[in-house]
This record gives structure tokens, C-alpha cells and sequence, in this order.
């Protein structure tokens, strides 16, 4: 992927991150505004109201804009780009965003017209809809199994459904114009603020859905019970919902974490079982433990497995980005063959105290070390005829002589290493004829090395 | 292995015919360090009619140019793509002074 198209890409996930956000609020603030001036009609807000209408002018501008584009998009024939925001389905653009009530009372007028367009107010709610298409589009792109979405999510049913809850309870009293046995009559709270009746609904619909029910505000009336009724059996209802996203939520905590250390765990019981000294055991344990620190657990090839090479290439470049300078041939590689060199090495990560390669050995390709030190050995010897490190590699003669192996590279810590297989080495020396002139320079580098173990009798 | 050689003063100009591997190096060593201790600081090896050099080889040249340092050089002509292959991607060829023909290993 070239520069420019990688910077194209993150613009355009930011910038359609951004306004997912920006549409789901809205879409949020009108759902709020909508029901909470449907219900307190009679005590207009001014802010609520302009708050409102600016929100409708981005709707309309926003569907104005969309038509603008899919006609462009007809013309020319191509493909709409996935994951652009829209603030809500294509079937419903127009409904949500058109102020169906300021359209009415204009044509129609007078008191039956208010009241008609008291209720085409609520279409805005469909608005809703792209709410949680949002939410879902936020998911899918970019926190999958996220956590903190999901308990967005349900804060956000949670305090919508409160909502709406507390608008209607407010309404059954004041729909019949405060009946002297409503509840807001005898809690006395005819004529207080807006703000204090909403929280004296709210708080009744609280204690109710949430099964506390103090008893200090109760039903009096039929309307009043049977709504009562209601709120209890919604409130249920929510509550096991609530109930459920949090046990789900603490079951998927961690999913690959969990994943991980129960494969551990399963070859633990499998070496326990079959009777593994404890020793290697614990080299076992280690081993993993290393693998989740340093990796996460995933060794980079078999996460690498589905994606397309052009794909892959990019992502292992970002990965071993602290790997690769270390190793000479990718240091004098061009990019063709570096790209080449990055889909073939077989990435290892070899404990302390085990064996890279072992003395005898038939070649097996060329190996790098990354990082991590190693000692060569011999079996007639204790004494270490070499040390290795991050940047020196070794396997290349046995491997152009056909030899066996002199001798065994032992690592002396975690070793992290990449092995060219012989098979990819005789490939790619047929087709990148490069590859001597770079295997030469980065040879020149540790002649003196090679020489002395050479002389000593030992190839590797 | 047949080794021949031809005096040139100082130098000594030496020709491997054959594979030098395991079972030959035995034999090319002690003509070199004959050679050495007779007092050639120059040792011109001709690789022209090797087919074949092993690690064993490679010890055997790499022990020759250490006994010749610091005043005597030991260079390398003739070899074949595959030799000089091994030569090269080993790092070697830095450490033996390689030519492409004898009157180049000469001036060299």
C-alpha cells in the first residue's frame, strides 16, 4: 500500500468514526427533545426548541447531501464506498428529517393543525434507527467486542426507555387536564417546574422499574394502574436485560486471554497426565508465558495466514518493525526482495538453554537471530567456540556445501529468531539474482567470525 | 587430487585439480605448508581445474593465509561460479585475495 492511499484510508475511518458520533448523538438529543416537549407541551422551552430545529437543519442538510451524492454516484457509475455514515436507513431519510409539523401548521393552521402536528413531531424518532445502525456500524469497523460499546449501548436503551417511561407517566396526568385523583394532584405538584415534575415521574418510574417501589407515589386511577402495569412488566423485562449484557459483558472480558491461558493449561494436563518431569514443565510454562508477553500469545504466521500477501507484507513489516534492522539482509534488501524475504521467514522463538540447530544436523535453511544470544558448541568441548547475537545469522554454508552441521547453536536466553528454509532459499536465489550481492554484504560483516569457527573445524 | 606448482621467485603458484574435500585436504595442506616453510610469503592457488571445495577446503586455506600474515598474502584465481559463490556468500572473499586470472593474481 503506498503512503498516500494509507493516509487516504485513515482519513476517511476518522472522519467517518467521527461523524458516526456526531449522528448518533444527534439522533439521541432528537429522540430526548421530541418525546420531552411532546409530553410538557404546554410549558415551551425555548432552548429545548431551538436545540430541536438545529438538529432538524443537519438532518435535512445531511439528506440533501446524500441524494446530492448517490445521484453523482448513478451517473458515474461507482461503487458507493461502504461504511460512509448515514445518520438513518435510505427508506426512512426523508421521514426523520423533513419537519413534518412546521410543513402542517403552515398549510393547515389553526388548533386541529397544532394538534396533528404535535404528533407528526414524533416522526423524528425514527431517527432512532440510525442510532443503532450506528452503533452497530461502530462495531463492526471499529471496536469489535469492545467493552465500552456495548455498555454504551445499553446506558443508552436503559435511559431511553426511562425516558419515555417518565414522559407518558407525566402524561396520564396531564392528558386529562391534572384529575384531582391523578398522582400529580395529590403529590401536589401541579404547577412546579418542568424540571421538578420530570424528576418526581422519573423517580416514580425509577422505583418502579427497578422493583425498590417506596409506595410514597402510587397509582389512583385506571388509566393511572393499567400504566403502572405496564412500567412494572417493561421494568422486569429491562432489568433481566440489563442482567444479561453484564454477565455477557464479564464472560467476553478478555476473550483472547482466556483463550490463550486455557490452551496452556490443556497441554499442562496433557504433560502432567503423560507424567513430564517437572523441569520441563516448567520450560513449558515459561515458554507461554513469554509467547503472551512478548506476542500475545499468537505466533505471527498463523495470524497471518488469512491475509493476502500484499496484505501480509504490510503488516509483518509493522510487526518486526524492531526486528528488522537487526538482521543484515533485510538492512541492504531492496524492496522487491525484502517484501520477498518477509513472506518466507518462518518466525521461531527458541526458550534459554534449548538448541537452535544441533551439531550433525543436515542444513535446514538460514537462520537470523533478532534478538537474544546464543553460543555455539561443540560435543568434544565445554568450551563455547562463539557467541552469537541480534544480527548474526548462520546456516548459509552448510547449506551451499551440503554439509552437516559442525556444531549447535544453544540460546542462552529467549532467542527470537527467523529461519529461511532451504527450499524458500534456493526459490528465491532462482528468481531475485540480488539476493548474492546481498547475502555477500551482509557476509563481509562477520567474516572474521566464520573464519575463526572454520578454522576451528566448525560449519554451521 | 593432483597438485602441480611452479615456482616464480618469491611466489609459488599452485594448481588443484580435482575435488578438494575431507579425504584430498590432508594432502593440499601439506603441500602448502611446504610451501610456506620454505619461504614463499606469496602462495597463488589456481582454481581453475577444481570442481569442488568443502569446509574442509576452507580450513585448509583459511589455516594457509593465517600462516602467511603478516608479511606473506595468499590469492585465489579461476574459481568457478560455484565455488566463488561459496567464497562470497561466505565472507570469505574478503579474507583471500580473489582474481580473475593469474596474470591479474600477478599484479594484484
Amino acid at each position: 500500500m503506498t503512503a498516500d492511499a494509507e493516509a487516504n484510508v485513515r482519513l476517511r475511518s476518522r472522519r467517518t468514526f467521527l461523524e458516526e458520533n456526531i449522528w448518533i448523538t444527534l439522533g439521541l438529543l432528537t429522540a430526548f427533545l421530541v418525546t420531552f416537549e411532546f409530553a410538557f407541551v404546554h410549558a415551551p422551552q425555548l432552548g429545548t426548541s431551538i436545540l430541536l430545529y438545529s438538529v432538524d437543519l443537519a438532518f435535512l442538510i445531511s439528506a440533501w447531501r446524500r441524494r446530492q451524492e448517490n445521484q453523482g454516484v448513478e451517473t458515474s457509475g461507482q461503487a458507493v464506498a461502504d461504511g460512509s455514515a448515514r445518520p438513518f436507513g435510505s427508506a426512512f431519510s426523508w421521514l426523520g428529517s423533513i419537519p413534518f409539523d412546521i410543513v402542517f401548521l403552515g398549510v393547515v393552521g389553526g388548533p386541529w393543525g397544532i394538534s396533528v402536528a404535535l404528533w407528526l413531531r414524533l416522526l423524528r424518532l425514527v431517527r432512532l434507527g440510525g442510532v443503532f445502525g450506528g452503533l452497530r456500524r461502530l462495531e463492526r469497523h471499529w471496536f469489535t467486542n469492545s467493552a465500552a460499546l456495548r455498555i454504551g449501548r445499553l446506558l443508552i436503551v436503559v435511559a431511553l426507555v426511562l425516558h419515555l417511561l417518565t414522559c407518558i407517566w407525566y402524561l396520564t396526568a396531564y392528558a386529562n387536564d391534572f384529575p384531582t385523583d391523578s398522582w400529580l394532584t395529590i403529590e401536589g405538584a401541579v404547577g412546579q417546574s418542568t424540571g421538578d415534575v420530570y424528576l418526581l415521574s422519573l423517580y416514580w418510574v425509577v422505583t418502579t422499574t427497578t422493583t425498590v417501589g417506596f409506595g410514597d407515589i402510587v397509582p389512583n386511577n385506571t388509566q393511572e394502574y393499567m400504566f403502572a402495569l405496564f412500567v412494572m412488566i417493561i421494568g422486569a423485562s429491562l432489568f433481566a436485560y440489563v442482567i444479561a449484557t453484564s454477565a455477557s459483558l464479564v464472560s467476553a472480558l478478555n476473550l483472547s486471554k482466556v483463550a490463550f491461558w486455557n490452551r496452556v493449561e490443556t497441554v499442562e494436563s496433557y504433560l502432567r497426565s503423560r507424567r513430564v518431569s517437572d523441569d520441563v514443565n516448567i520450560e513449558v510454562r515459561s515458554y507461554y508465558e513469554y509467547l503472551w508477553d512478548r506476542h500475545r500469545g499468537i505466533g505471527e504466521h498463523s495470524l497471518l495466514g488469512d491475509l493476502p500477501p500484499s496484505l501480509r507484507v504490510d503488516v509483518l513489516s509493522e510487526l518486526l518493525r524492531d526486528l528488522l534492522p537487526n538482521v543484515p539482509l533485510f538492512r541492504y534488501a531492496p524492496d522487491a526482495l525484502r517484501n520477498e524475504l518477509l513472506v518466507s521467514l518462518e518466525p521461531l522463538v527458541i526458550p534459554p538453554d534449548n538448541y537452535v540447530v544441533r551439531e550433525g544436523e543436515v542444513a535446514d535453511g538460514i537462520y537470523f537471530i533478532a534478538a537474544g544470544s546464543a553460543d555455539v558448541i561443540t560435543s568434544d568441548s565445554l568450551e563455547t567456540k562463539a557467541h552469537l547475537g541480534a544480527g548474526d545469522y548462520f546456516g548459509d554454508l552448510t547449506l551451499m556445501l551440503g554439509e552437516r552441521r559442525g556444531g549447535s547453536v544453544r540460546a542462552n536466553e529467549f532467542v527470537e529468531a527467523f529461519r529461511l528454509k532451504a527450499s524458500d532459499f534456493e526459490r528465491i536465489r532462482g528468481s531475485y539474482p540480488e539476493l548474492r550481492e546481498v547475502l555477500t554484504k551482509a557476509a563481509n560483516e562477520k567474516s572474521e567470525s566464520v573464519a575463526h569457527l572454520v578454522l576451528e573445524g566448525i560449519i554451521l | 587430487m593432483n597438485i602441480t606448482s611452479e615456482t616464480n621467485g618469491e611466489a609459488v603458484v599452485v594448481r588443484l585439480e580435482g575435488s578438494l574435500d575431507t579425504t584430498t585436504a590432508p594432502t593440499v595442506q601439506e603441500a602448502l605448508d611446504g610451501f610456506v616453510e620454505e619461504g614463499h610469503s606469496l602462495v597463488i592457488i589456481d582454481f581453475g581445474p577444481t570442481d569442488f571445495v568443502s569446509s574442509a577446503g576452507l580450513r585448509i586455506l583459511l589455516a594457509t593465509a593465517k600462516k602467511l600474515r603478516p608479511s606473506g598474502e595468499l590469492k585465489l584465481f579461476g574459481l568457478n561460479p560455484s565455488v566463488l559463490e561459496v567464497f562470497e556468500m561466505s565472507g570469505f572473499s574478503t579474507i583471500f585475495a580473489i582474481f580473475d586470472d593469474e596474470a591479474a593474481a600477478f599484479a594484484g
